[in-house]
């Protein structure tokens, strides 16, 4: 049973591994897809969001450079009240929140207005605390710039009094000249726009990303990574080699190679943007020259870049794994299932079919063995399927083929019994049943009758597919009821002769009474007292016949009793003897090859030693004898122990050394009325064979060794 | 055969009855009737009381057979069948009709005179063995009463059972009476003096 699961369960799991496996690969992909679409969605985003926090910084700065209220103060020169311009500086600061200071600086460095916003108020600097910036180099590289022309400081980290300000604060310098209302250039605006808050912004926009956000400047240092050990290092001299470009490098390589792109590794999922936030006219990566708006200034190139690491990367995918996990447990398990019940099947149907097998051959063996010719046969009995070898034996040829056999067998049919056959097969192919009985004609010319018997056999439909049956050799059957028709006839015979017997007493004793009243009528006259006693000779002769026609014709009534059955024969030869002529008559035994052999018997002594009384008469019947040479009637009787019908019997052989009997003739003294003397009833013979059979024996004539009639008579020992 | 019997004789056949009529005439019997049907049999049996009646079995109107047993429960006669059939089923109603001998047709003289006889003769001692069954019993009855008598008388008179007899046959002799009733009376007498 293991052995037979194993064959199922193995190349099963084996599939069912493959489909998980490819099942999970693509699910795998399809997730990897997804997240991909979401990192791409994310960096594109991320990078617009950028682009446009520039774009709104410069458009911010442009306008608060021409606000009209800085116009008036400007009007006169130094500038005249700057309350109005300090005032709408600090409502944008307040509003906007990303401006770390807003300042206006006059042609000499000095700050003229000052808005600092501390995270959650703008506030205007009193004039005795501003400062003079005339040092800064975006004070010297904006006063170079043409009206209309923006700086942008580097992206770096805030440097109060020459110390990095902590905690960090990433800072953009935008600045553009100011111009008075009589176009002469009177100082400039400077935004410190606050990164911190659009990296903020940055690394909120990954939504659907699980990917770690980075954005990367152009020379690979990161300036947002998640990680605050890893951002800024090219402002800290101990830190500058923690660049992106050299923890990634592939991935650096691929961002430097193209626009956008995503790119897997060792390393993780890499996504990509280049932003170049202050548009695309820029080539040259010298942040600190960049001049937006100005085709010559240098580039201002950043990454935009997610990562997904491998862990998190397997991470993600582990739903689908432990979803793959599951379903190959769930298909791990419906496999043995199923594999327990295929082999549970197969098991059945092995059994089943060499059960199938068995029974067929049962079948065969039956077949062939049994003395009856099975058949199968289409509907319409004309095509046999199958045809046992008895056919053979019964039709005394065999056949070389199925349609042989047909042949054959309605060939052999008698041509008086073909008319019952064919009426038989009329019904055929209608009826459940049918039989039907003929004669045929074996090879060897020998008249068998045959019984034939069909049984419809009904398809799935309840058609009929075709006809199985037996034909059966019947005729010792046959003849057995002819005997026993016979036998009955025999017996009615019988019973109206042993009626006429009785009847005739009533008219042999009228003849009687008057036979014998004429006689003393007559008693004077000799020649009619002589003629009366030859009457009376006839009507006692018939008499006699009468009685033993009864005595044949009644049923036999044996009183069995174990006797003896050599005083029965003894008794016998008396009573022969005195019967006998004046011829010499020697009975002796057969000679004796060994110790005598019990010869008691169950039996009726009287009927036995009436058989004894008939065989001996007809031993020592003189009219029987036509051999004058013969001096002395020699009788030989036999007694031997022997088994009849599976039983002890004894056997009692006489012979005499009479003429003895035709063999064609033999058979016919034990039929009644048989007789070959001129005067006997014929019955003797017959009433012997009826009393031995009544005993379960038999008795059997033929002629001796050496001349004369043998008879034998078999008698069961019986229970003895 | 030295008695000359009255005989009845039934049988359907007239050949047979004449036959019976002249040969037992021969035999030196008397056949005082005859009889065909089983009826007839019966009605000449009680108005002749024949010594001896010979039937045949199977006659119409009634066998022979039930009408003799009919008959003989009323008077005791011998009966002799004379039958064409033979079977165990007569045979047997035949030994319970106590009937004397049972011949198979055909029959002839021999056999009729030899059954006649030996059937009378065991008649005969049958009748006398009877009679003296009878007479036994009475001698018994009365040897009992006698004994009795004694009994009482020797009780009552004080006398050894030889001087009771005694006493008993004198009383017989002089009542000339039997000893029987003698004994009778006086066991009566007792019981009337007993009976307080």
């Amino acid at each position: 049973m293991l052995r037979r699961f194993l064959r199922y369960f193995v190349p099963l799991v084996i599939v069912v591994a493959a489909v998980v496996w490819t099942v999970y690969r693509a699910d795998s992909e399809a997730r990897l897809a997804e997240l991909e679409r979401a990192e791409e969605k994310y960096v594109a985003l991320a990078a617009e969001s950028l682009a446009h926090d520039f774009r709104a910084v410069i458009a911010d700065l442009l306008l608060l450079a021409d606000a009209s209220s800085l116009r008036r103060a400007l009007e006169t020169d130094p500038p005249g009240d700057v309350a109005d311009a300090a005032g709408e500086f600090q409502n944008v600061a307040q509003r906007k929140q990303v401006y770390d200071q807003i300042r206006f600086l006059d042609l000499e460095g000095d700050e003229i207005i000052r808005v600092n916003f501390d995270g959650r108020q703008a506030s205007i600097v009193p004039a005795e605390d501003l400062q003079s910036k005339v040092d800064r180099y975006y004070f010297h590289e904006t006063m170079k710039l043409d009206p209309g022309t923006v700086f942008v400081s580097p992206f770096d980290l805030n440097v109060e009094d020459g110390r990095i300000e902590e905690p960090y604060k990433p800072t953009v310098r935008f600045a553009t000249p100011v111009m008075g209302p009589d176009g002469r250039r009177r100082g400039i605006l400077v935004l410190n726009y606050l990164g911190t808050s659009m990296l903020r912004r940055f690394a909120r926009l990954d939504v659907d990303s699980i990917g770690q956000a980075m954005l990367v400047n152009a020379r690979g240092y990161w300036l947002y990574a998640g990680d605050k050990t890893m951002e800024w290092a090219f402002m800290f001299p101990e830190r500058r080699d923690v660049r992106f470009a050299d923890r990634h490098p592939a991935a650096w390589q691929a961002a430097l190679d193209g626009d956008s792109g995503q790119v897997r590794s060792d390393d993780g999922l890499f996504t990509f943007e280049t932003v170049k936030p202050l548009g695309h006219a820029t080539a040259d990566d010298q942040p600190s020259r960049l001049v937006s708006l100005a085709p010559a200034s240098p580039g201002y190139t950043w990454h935009v870049i997610s990562r997904v690491s491998p862990d998190l990367l397997s991470a993600h995918l582990l739903g689908v794994r432990s979803k793959a996990l599951a379903l190959s447990g769930l298909l791990l398990i419906a496999t043995a299932g199923g594999s327990w019940a295929l082999a549970r099947y197969s098991l059945a149907r092995e059994r089943s079919e060499r059960a199938l097998r068995e029974s067929e051959a049962r079948f065969r063996q039956m077949a062939d063995s049994i003395a009856e010719v099975f058949w199968l046969s289409t509907p319409d009995r004309r095509t046999l399927r199958y045809v046992s070898p008895a056919f053979a034996d019964i039709w005394g040829r065999p056949a070389e083929s199925l349609d042989a056999a047909a042949a054959l067998w309605e060939e052999s049919i008698l041509a008086s019994d073909r008319a019952a056959y064919e009426t038989a097969l009329r019904s055929v192919g209608t009826v459940d049943e049918f039989s039907s009985e003929y004669r045929i004609r074996r090879s060897d010319g020998e008249v068998r009758w045959i019984w034939d018997h069909g049984f419809a056999v009904r398809d799935a439909g309840g058609r009929i597919s075709g006809y199985a049956g037996i034909a059966e050799d019947v005729t010792p059957l046959k003849e057995a009821q002819e005997k026993a028709l016979q036998s009955e006839r025999l017996a009615a015979i019988g019973e109206a002769m042993a009626g006429l017997a009785h009847e005739s007493r009533n008219a042999l004793q009228r003849s009687q009474a008057c036979l014998e009243m004429l006689q003393s009528r007559v008693a004077t006259q000799p020649e009619a007292v002589k003629l009366l006693a030859r009457i009376r000779a006839a009507v006692e002769d018939l008499h006699h016949l009468h009685e033993r026609v009864r005595c044949y014709a009644a049923p036999i009534q044996l009183r069995r009793d174990d006797c003896d059955l050599r005083l029965v024969w003894d008794r016998a030869c008396r009573d022969a003897l005195a019967c006998a002529g004046e011829r010499p008559v020697r009975i002796q035994p057969h000679p004796a090859t060994g110790p005598p052999p019990c010869t008691r018997c169950y039996a009726d002594p009287h009927a036995v030693g009436q058989v004894f009384r008939n065989v001996l008469e007809n031993a020592l019947d003189p009219e029987l004898d036509t051999s004058p040479a013969r001096d002395a009637v020699e009788v030989n009787v036999g007694w031997n122990v022997t088994t009849w019908r599976h039983e002890p019997a004894l056997m009692i052989t006489i012979s005499d050394n009479g003429p003895g009997l035709d063999p064609a003739l033999r058979e016919r003294i034990f039929e009644p009325f048989f007789t070959t003397k001129a005067r006997g009833t014929g019955l003797g013979m017959a009433i012997s064979r009826r009393i031995v059979e009544a005993h379960g024996g038999s008795i059997s004539a033929s002629n001796g060794h050496a001349r004369g009639l043998t008879v034998e008579i078999v008698l069961p020992k019986g229970a003895v | 055969m030295s008695r000359s019997l009255r005989i009845l004789i039934a049988d359907d056949e007239l050949d047979v009855r004449e036959y019976f009529n002249e040969l037992l005439a021969d035999l030196g019997h008397e056949v005082v009737g005859s009889a065909a049907t089983g009826s007839e049999l019966l009605r000449e049996c009680r108005s002749r009381q024949p010594d001896l009646i010979i039937t045949d079995v199977r006659m119409p109107d009634g066998d022979g057979l039930t009408a003799v047993k009919q008959y003989t429960a009323e008077r005791f006669v011998p009966v002799i069948l004379v039958t064409a059939f033979m079977d165990q089923e007569i045979l047997q109603e035949a030994c319970d009709a106590q009937v004397f001998a049972y011949l198979v047709k055909p029959i002839g003289r021999p056999q009729l005179e030899s059954a006649v006889a030996i059937a009378w003769q065991r008649f005969e001692q049958f009748e006398s063995l009877r009679r003296e069954a009878a007479n036994l019993r009475q001698a018994l009855s009365d040897r009992k009463l006698i004994e009795r008598a004694k009994g009482i008388l020797m009780k009552q008179a004080q006398l050894d059972e030889e001087a009771a007899f005694r006493r008993l046959q004198k009383l017989a002799r002089e009542e000339n009476k039997k000893l029987a009733q003698i004994a009778e009376m006086i066991i009566t007498a007792h019981r009337a003096f007993d009976a307080e």
